[in-house]
């Protein structure tokens, strides 16, 4: 990919295009961090982002970018010795970061949910699929044991469950990687949350299934008005499935707007970079994928300037020096000095 | 599982002849004589000798000897203690009995061993429920509150607990309890399970194999601690006690249940020092008494008992399995 220094960076606008509303969970300067013998690993790293009511928004970049860590941040489950150490997570008039841990319970499960990766390992074992569901809807909604299994019951046939009845008093190991995710997805949605979360929910999955659990989620979330934050390093299912993009990079946001706009006008390197590994229609056998050279920093010791400088095709000295900042470009935010439309780079 | 119940006892007969023929190998060729055993003072008299010999069949030869005694044991009837015959054995053996508050008379071997047992068994429950409810509790206790003081306090309370020996915490509560602050009264005897008797027998017993169960259920609980169910389970907004209590119990107490299996057995076949220090006419202190004695056809009686114990905890363990892991099954 010949990339051309000389050509002049767009210019950034002044006026958003972010939608005209206040969002429901507003990240600010969130600094999630992990003490180890090697010293802080800083997981998320000033990472600041809005989510309006009803959009679904994709929190795409590569493995160790800090996209889980944000999620669980929100959930105040952050596993270890994790800390949020610095910044706000705003929702309904809350900063999450600051609620007593009983405030915490009312709001996991009840208001805010979580889909994970695994669902071979993120269900208990010993405890019939049926009960996991109705469990949280006798907390959350004050609901009797019999009225949590009716609901239960409904909520196994709405995420497509075969014969809910006989599958409530089944345990998780009778059922396939799919019907798993099914069933977290109907606790996910049996308290009817307002943010759903949905770490890579099908990263696991086999393909033939990944589509059909998507659909689900999406059907769902859209039924029940929802606001969703998509994990994924999947750009596939960001154009499908995404209103909103935000690339992660390091800890921190380098990216973020319609999908539209970054998926087919990327202003970051990085986010050209991710779009560029993904193979298309047009590319023959045998040829090569794109692959950005170099590896993830060290969340221990982060580069000075840009985090992503030594695997940039286009850095100069200022980006070893200061640190960019979003900016806002057409209808997305970039955090580059350098940043240019990826059209005129292909071009060339 | 009824079948593999079936399959599982069918098997245990097998075991059952192995142990047989060892306690009575090494109960001919011991050094115990049974007829001295009998006869007391007498025994050098030769034709005295060899008269009670012949009456005990010990004259017979070694096979012939253990055919006749699987008969017995197999017939159902096990046999009659040496004490039936008169002589110092049965001296010894009623009078310790009596004053151990042993109120049998029969000399049958198999009310004799049926008889003690339910007294151990009564003892080794109240220490098993001890166990239980303390131990685990202790246990998970100290795995939610992970390296902080109280970890530490109960894991270190638990090594001294379970590192005194029987003979001397059973003493010492003794003179605390007994002497000192008289709550109990009598020591010795046993007046059945719910009297105030079985309360510190009980404790001393469950005092040794504790430091198994708190380590095991704080292992098993530490191991769950960060698994990703235990993730979704707070992520539900469950409270720390239901999340504990419902997702992470049963699969920490699967190893927990192995250990229970084994220390069931050693309680009840090991409470011998804590029948002997509370003078508790249990199946430890019958075990003693006959080996003392010289009372062969009792003892072999008592060891192939706690052999049959042993097997058939071991069983129950392994049905109990399918009880707490729901992947566990028996085909």
């Amino acid at each position: 990919m010949g990339m051309d220094c000389s050509s002049q960076p767009e210019t950034p606008l002044t006026t958003g295009s972010e939608p005209d509303r206040i969002p429901l969970l507003r990240i600010q300067e969130l600094h999630t961090q992990f003490e180890t013998k090697q010293g802080t690993v800083r997981a998320v790293d000033g990472l600041s982002l809005d989510l309006y009511e009803g959009e679904v928004l994709g929190l795409v970049g590569e493995s160790g970018c800090g996209k889980t860590m944000t999620a669980l941040s929100i959930m105040g489950l952050l596993p270890g010795n994790g800390r949020a150490v610095a910044g706000a997570i705003n929702f309904e008039g809350k900063n999450l970061l600051q609620c007593s841990g009983e405030e915490m319970k009312k709001i996991r499960g009840g208001k805010i949910a979580m889909v994970f990766q695994e669902p071979m390992t993120a269900l208990t074992p010993t405890m019939t699929i049926g009960r996991q569901i109705s469990e949280a809807m006798e907390i959350h909604l004050a609901l009797s044991r019999e009225e949590a299994r009716a609901r239960a019951l409904e909520l196994l046939e709405h995420v497509g469950i075969p014969s809910p009845r006989a599958r409530f008093d089944n345990y998780i190991h009778q059922f396939s990687g799919g019907m798993r995710q099914r069933v977290m997805i109907a606790i996910a949605f049996s308290c009817e949350p307002r943010l759903l979360l949905a770490d890579e929910p099908t990263t696991a999955l086999d393909v033939t299934v990944q589509a059909q659990i998507l659909d689900l989620i999406k059907q769902l979330a859209q039924e029940a008005g929802m606001t969703a934050l998509f994990i994924t390093h999947d750009m596939g299912i960001v154009a499908g499935s995404c209103d909103r993009v935000a690339v992660m990079y390091a800890g921190r946001m380098v990216e973020v707007g319609p999908v539209d706009d970054v998926l087919l006008n990327p202003r970051h390197p990085y986010t050209q970079g991710l779009l560029g590994s993904v193979p298309s229609l047009e590319s023959k056998p045998g040829d090569r994928l794109y692959s950005i050279s170099g590896l993830p920093p060290d969340l221990v010791s982060l580069p000075t300037g840009c985090k992503f400088w030594p695997r940039c095709p286009l850095a100069d000295e200022r980006c070893k020096e200061e640190e960019p900042f979003l900016e806002q470009y057409g209808n997305s935010r970039a955090a580059c000095w350098k940043v240019m439309p990826l059209r005129e780079v292909l071009d060339e | 599982m009824f079948l593999y119940a079936l399959r599982r006892v069918a098997v245990l007969a097998p075991t059952v002849i192995i142990v047989m023929l060892i306690t009575f190998t090494l109960g001919y060729y011991g050094p115990i004589d049974p007829v001295r055993a009998v006869l007391g003072e007498e025994w050098e008299d030769e034709v005295r000798y060899a008269e009670v010999k012949k009456a005990l069949g010990l004259d017979r030869p070694f096979v012939i000897q253990f055919l006749d005694y699987m008969g017995t044991m197999f017939g159902g009837n096990w046999g009659q203690s040496l004490s039936a015959f008169g002589g110092v054995a049965s001296d010894r053996a009623v009078s310790e009995g009596r004053g151990a508050g042993f109120t049998g008379t029969s000399t049958g071997v198999r009310e004799m061993v049926l008889g003690r047992l339910a007294i151990s068994a009564q003892l080794s429950f109240w220490a098993l429920v001890f166990l239980t409810v303390f131990a685990i509790l202790l246990g998970v206790l100290a795995a939610v509150k992970q390296n902080t003081t109280i970890d530490y306090a109960i894991v270190t309370s638990s090594i001294i607990a379970s590192s005194i020996p029987a003979y001397v915490i059973g003493p010492v509560l003794l003179i605390i309890f007994v002497l000192k602050i008289p709550v109990f009264k009598t020591v010795g005897g046993w007046d059945g399970m719910f009297s105030r008797q079985a309360i510190l027998p009980a404790i001393v017993l469950a005092t040794g194999p504790m430091l198994v169960i708190v380590r095991q259920t704080r292992a098993g609980i530490v191991e769950v601690l960060g698994k990703d169910f235990v993730r979704t389970a707070r992520a539900k907004g469950m409270p720390e006690r239901l999340v504990v209590a419902r997702h992470m119990l049963r699969t920490a107490m699967i190893p927990v249940l192995t250990s229970l299996g084994l220390v069931t057995s050693g309680l009840l076949t090991g409470s011998l020092f804590v029948e002997q220090i509370f003078n508790i006419p249990g199946i430890g202190k019958l075990a003693i008494q006959t080996l003392m004695s010289g009372d062969h056809p009792v003892f072999m009686g008592v060891v192939l008992f706690q052999a049959l114990i042993i097997v058939t905890v071991n069983l129950l363990t392994d049905l109990l399995y399918g009880g707490l892991d729901p992947r566990v099954t028996y085909d």
